[in-house]
């Protein structure tokens, strides 16, 4: 689809006027701006929109700098909004290098993903990139001890892994609530389901990018890495894409860091073609980025395989469950005895995992294999 | 005469020593403020105006009273209450362990 018909025109007035928040600052941006300021009940929805979708920095620079038109009024809303979504930032940039700090003094190794990182390294204006949780990638053989340490923190473990070992061999990972209630994502992978398990961790590991927050040096992925892993969260990490992962990939694609070459090779050995075709796309089109570049014009042009869709479907489908993520993953594990103790995690899992999920192991195979199936029934 | 000295004789004394941002503060400029946390109750610190420059001066170690009359002068206010406010701010900031003292 041409940049210069954005499918957010098909969505709400407030769906639109966010696409239009979340492409602002980018000069290769079609989307126009409101003439004049929203009236009241409409900004109002807008402003909520933007607390949600965490773009009160796209928007508080925007009126700012006055190509956003608002009333004052509006603008204290805004600025207000942000210094809000901003303090709560820098409490969770404390609680990263608190729990860093407390990492590597148990020897586990960690990868600042997604918010901080993104932040200090891909946006001109740092306070642009707001972000709501903390989100860490530690090795698989680390994890287990990763876990330990959070726990000795305080951090409370929301949901238990299905049998011993399988966080540390099959798991995107956990999530954490702090002793203060602010979230922290424990990855092992990007995301769950099969493209996070075809994902080459070793390169994922094999260099970093430091970057400093209060003073204290962290590390990032690797750019090309980080980009990648940009695409995969746009394009994966929720059935309804999220608008500032969208311009994430705009931002690091369009930043000039990118060695191509090194990203082709990279998304080709882990098999992510059809994730980084569909973040591009999305993200080209949703921020209506005029800009062509060599990957924009390869994403438009790609078609996913019969492999490839149906893996998308379990990540897009809106009432895909984690079960049916999990069981598509079986036919990305290259070894037959891994296939076997990922299966056995899962469908006879530990009693504490059951606790408040499936009411039994019967109906949960049940529920995966029917999410699963091809051809299976697409509700009414 | 320097702008130091200028300071002191409006201003009639000078804070000695210097005054730096703490190196492991974690804050944000926002369009018209400075977003900080005090590192050492984790409250919310939000500098405007006159507070929000005097951050972005002290990226390197200054005099307080040579900030306060530059933007005397740069915004046309009284040497004398532009000091004495941030003075007190600078104080403030200095006591939640936002700003440090500059021996060198």
């Amino acid at each position: 689809m041409p940049p210069s018909a954005p499918s957010t025109r098909r969505g709400s007035p407030t769906s639109v006027l966010a696409a239009k928040v979340a492409a602002a600052g980018l000069p290769g941006s079609l989307h126009d701006r409101p003439d004049a300021p929203l009236h009241d009940r409409l900004w109002e929805r807008l402003l909520d929109r933007v607390r949600e979708q965490r773009l009160t920095g796209l928007l508080a620079s925007a009126v700012s700098t006055g190509s956003w038109p608002a009333t004052d009024e509006q603008y204290v809303d805004v600025l207000e909004a942000h210094v809000r979504a901003t303090f709560e930032v820098l409490e969770l940039e404390h609680l990263l290098l608190v729990v860093v700090d407390q990492l590597a003094a148990a020897g586990v190794d960690a990868r600042v993903l997604k918010g901080s990182a993104v932040a200090h390294l891909d946006y001109p204006q740092t306070h642009e990139r707001v972000f709501g949780d903390v989100d860490l990638l530690v090795r698989g053989a680390d994890f287990d001890r990763a876990v330990e340490t959070l726990v000795r923190l305080g951090y409370h473990r929301r949901f238990p892994q299905p049998r011993r070992g399988f966080d540390s061999r099959f798991s995107k990972g956990t999530s954490f609530v702090s002793p203060d209630g602010f979230e922290l994502d424990l990855h092992r992978t990007f995301v769950m389901g099969p493209f996070g398990l075809l994902v080459d961790l070793d390169q994922v590991w094999a260099e970093h990018q430091p970057f400093t927050v209060g003073g204290q040096s962290l590390a990032a992925l690797a750019p090309d890495v980080r980009f990648l892993h940009a695409c995969f969260h746009a394009a994966l990490g929720d059935a309804v894409p999220r608008l500032m992962p969208q311009r994430d990939v705009v931002q690091l694609l369009l930043g000039g860091s990118l060695d191509m070459n090194v990203v082709r090779e990279l998304m080709s050995t882990w098999r992510a073609q059809a994730v980084v075709a569909r973040a591009v796309t999305l993200a080209w089109e949703t921020l209506a980025v005029a800009d062509v570049v060599a990957l924009s014009a390869w994403a438009q042009r790609y078609t996913p395989s019969a492999q490839e869709r149906r893996y998308l479907k379990v990540y897009t489908d809106t009432r895909g469950s984690y079960a049916a993520k999990e069981l598509a993953a079986l036919s990305a594990l290259p070894r037959t005895r891994d296939r076997v103790a990922f299966l056995h995690a899962l469908v006879l899992p530990e009693r504490q995992y059951l606790d408040g999920r499936h009411a039994g192991r019967t109906e949960r195979l049940r529920r995966a294999l029917m999410t699963v199936r091809p051809g299976a029934r697409e509700g009414p | 005469m320097s702008l130091p000295d200028l300071a002191l004789d409006v201003v009639g004394y000078r804070s000695e020593p210097r005054l730096i941002r703490a190196g492991d503060v974690l804050w944000r400029t926002v369009p018209g403020a400075v977003v900080l946390l005090s590192p050492l109750d984790h409250d919310a610190v939000v500098l405007c105006g006159p507070g929000a420059e005097l951050w972005e001066e002290l990226a390197e170690p200054r005099h307080v009273e040579e900030v306060a009359l530059d933007l005397a002068i740069r915004y046309g206010a009284p040497p004398q209450v532009v000091t004495h406010d941030l003075l007190v701010l600078a104080q403030d900031l200095t006591r939640r362990g936002l700003l440090r003292q500059c021996q060198v």
